[in-house]
């Protein structure tokens, strides 16, 4: 259950927006997920409706969007998107590769009322 | 009003993952982090590598653990600085705790620190501690399709120990399958077999740690002297 862990990152940094502008409270947050993170994204709405509770962000809507995998092959220098999490080059063969899209796990944006 | 903030949710502990590994490179202290399941041999590991290479390097430990002190009470037995991190039920270490129990280490004496991750295949492998290496430990009762169900640890890892190859004969563990799921997911990953039990492949193991002492330490601070 490491969601809790980030969930309450998500957190410090939604209630230090909301502290910089006035003490708004937080109406929504929106974070991109890349699909190779192991992160279970039910698992942050929960941790998120339990952690904020009495906060400044009680009740905001927790919004997340996935962000596809891109993988480089670092033999042949392909790119391309893993359909599996056990994937091989679709060209060469080869295993591995260099991950260029789906370890994001970002804060995108945060929502306030007005 | 939406506010865009655009930032790495686990910005603070990579940042502090990052001091942590500069501060060991100054000390040239090499650091591997040992993930697995719980019960594949971690500790046992730590105890094999003890044993062997403690008149010739300094060696401290930091275990983690949900509870208990078995494990450091285990490694003090041989005579290493142990710090023993309990997260009361957390599921991973993260870089704060380490940074934390690097703190009560004399690390101006150590050449190499052995940091035993919580038993987990899943969440430690998302945060970075600052290691110079991680290893992922397998033991043969688990089954050879770890790799497959668990691919960005062993991804994520520069060597995969095979423990408990003592077991072969009495599970279902297939060692090619094994190995072409790990090189499926990590062409370069080096694989140790160990058995901790009978000792076969422990001189594999501790010669592999004692190259991260001298060569790993070493090359990564040349490679920044050249630069």
């Amino acid at each position: 259950m490491h969601e809790f862990s980030i969930v309450t990152r998500i957190l410090e940094l939604a209630l230090d927006v909301s502290r910089q502008h006035g003490n708004l409270p937080v109406e929504r947050v929106t974070v991109e997920i890349g699909s190779l993170r192991q992160v279970a994204p039910d698992a942050l709405l929960f941790a998120f409706e339990a952690a904020s509770r009495g906060t400044n962000a009680e009740g905001a809507v927790f919004e997340w969007n996935e962000i596809p995998a891109k993988v480089l092959c670092e033999r042949c220098e392909a790119k391309f998107q893993p359909a599996e999490a056990l994937w091989l080059c679709p060209k060469c063969g080869a295993g591995g590769g260099r991950i260029i899209h789906g370890d994001e796990l970002i804060l995108k944006s945060v929502t306030l009322e007005e | 009003m939406e506010i865009e903030v655009v930032q790495k949710i686990l910005k603070v502990n990579d940042e502090i993952a990052a001091g942590i590994r500069a501060c060991l490179e100054r000390a040239r202290v090499a650091a591997v982090n040992l993930i697995s399941a719980p019960g594949s041999g971690k500790t046992s590991l730590i105890e094999a590598a003890l044993a062997a290479l403690r008149d010739t390097h300094r060696i401290g430990v930091i275990e983690g653990d949900p509870d208990t002190t078995l494990d450091a009470e285990r490694v003090a037995k041989l005579g290493a600085p142990v710090v023993q991190i309990q997260t009361s039920g957390g599921c991973h270490l993260e870089a704060n705790l380490v940074h934390r129990a690097i703190d009560r280490l004399p690390l101006g004496e150590l050449d190499l620190l052995l940091i035993e991750n919580v038993g987990n295949l899943v969440c430690p492998v998302e945060f970075d501690l600052g290691e110079s290496d991680r290893v992922a430990v397998v033991s043969t009762p688990e089954g050879h399709d770890k790799p497959a169900k668990y691919p960005k640890l062993f991804r994520s890892a520069s060597t995969v120990v095979l423990n408990k190859i003592d077991l072969l004969p009495y599970v279902d563990f297939d060692e090619a399958i094994f190995e072409a799921y790990v090189r499926k997911t990590n062409p370069n990953a080096r694989i140790l077999r160990v058995s901790c039990k009978t000792g076969e492949g422990i001189n594999a193991w501790t010669q592999w740690l004692e190259s991260r002492c001298r060569t790993g330490v070493s090359q990564a601070i040349g490679v920044k002297d050249r630069a």
